[in-house]
């Protein structure tokens, strides 16, 4: 028996694709959001479409900023000193 | 007795504005305090966006004495973070110029659409807690971004950079690029779609 192939994306999906950024940071009026909501009762595909896009957003907030290393911040406050006295 | 600026309720930009302020009205803390922030800002941008720890030394050294010569002739506070950023990018893409290094690309949709069998799989975090499997599947995920992140073409991992991870508004990140704000949201959304299915293929 042969593996059960997944049909190509759906037209309907790709439209939707390009709209999923605003859906997740909460931009869209509720009617544009109801019809996605809509969309995917019926699309698991949509559904971990958009929960992929959250976890990515998540995540790339979470890294957070980089801390200066200690040898670059000893330096950062030698050179501020240095042009604090010189003036 | 220092002078008394109304601080922020936690805005940034405001954080930044009360800074210049009193450093402008000569609180030498305040001064430092803004020096400082400067050469984080210009550390971070150029290690995530631009280049080697060399070129983020330079860069730093720039934004040290160009944040000095802004605070000495003040007309915005509340202008000061956009223009940092900017004036940390400019440093930064002087550098790349000098040497010939990556080149800007636009995404194409094979990078960003899912597989063309219509597969899209999920990576979802290993839940709550601290068991030893969660932490490895959160660590491997934090991995698998930095690693997206890095095959990102330069000009969308700025505005990634400027607008998930250091919390910059769309309107703060068009005025830093110099671009529209429905052109810092397309290219947003399209390297947010690349990251995703990078991190689903890893």
């Amino acid at each position: 028996m042969s593996a059960r192939r997944q049909p190509p994306p759906h037209a309907r999906c790709l439209a939707l694709l390009g709209q999923l950024s605003r859906y997740v940071d909460n931009e869209m009026t509720a009617r544009e959001r109801r019809k996605i909501d809509v969309h995917c009762n019926d699309c698991a595909r949509c559904r971990r479409m958009i929960a992929g896009l959250r976890r990515t957003v998540a995540l790339c907030r979470e890294a957070g900023p980089t801390p200066l290393p200690a040898r670059l911040r000893k330096r950062a406050k030698a050179d501020i000193a240095r042009l604090l006295r010189s003036l | 007795m220092p002078p008394v600026t109304k601080r922020s309720d936690g805005n940034p930009s405001d954080e930044y504005a009360a800074l210049v302020t009193d450093a402008a009205t000569g609180d030498p803390q305040s001064l430092e305090q803004l020096l400082m922030k400067a050469q984080e800002v210009a550390y971070r941008f150029s290690r995530s966006v631009c280049g080697g720890p060399a070129d983020a030394e330079d860069v730093m050294q720039d934004a040290l004495m160009k944040t000095y010569r802004y605070v000495k002739r003040i007309h915005d506070p509340r202008a000061f973070r956009t223009w940092l950023y900017r004036t940390v990018r400019n440093a930064c893409l002087m550098k790349r110029r000098k040497k010939a290094g990556e080149p800007d690309r636009v995404l194409s949709l094979d990078e960003i659409l899912p597989a063309s069998d219509g597969r899209v799989t999920g990576f979802e975090p290993a839940g709550p807690g601290r068991t030893p499997e969660a932490v490895a599947v959160n660590n491997a995920l934090r991995r698998g971004l930095k690693k997206a992140f890095r095959a990102l073409p330069p000009g969308y991992r700025a505005i990634v950079f400027l607008r998930e991870m250091e919390g910059l508004s769309t309107r703060e990140v068009a005025q830093v690029l110099k671009i529209s704000e429905p052109n810092v949201k397309m290219r947003l959304h399209r390297a947010r779609l690349f990251l995703r299915k990078q991190l689903e293929d890893q």
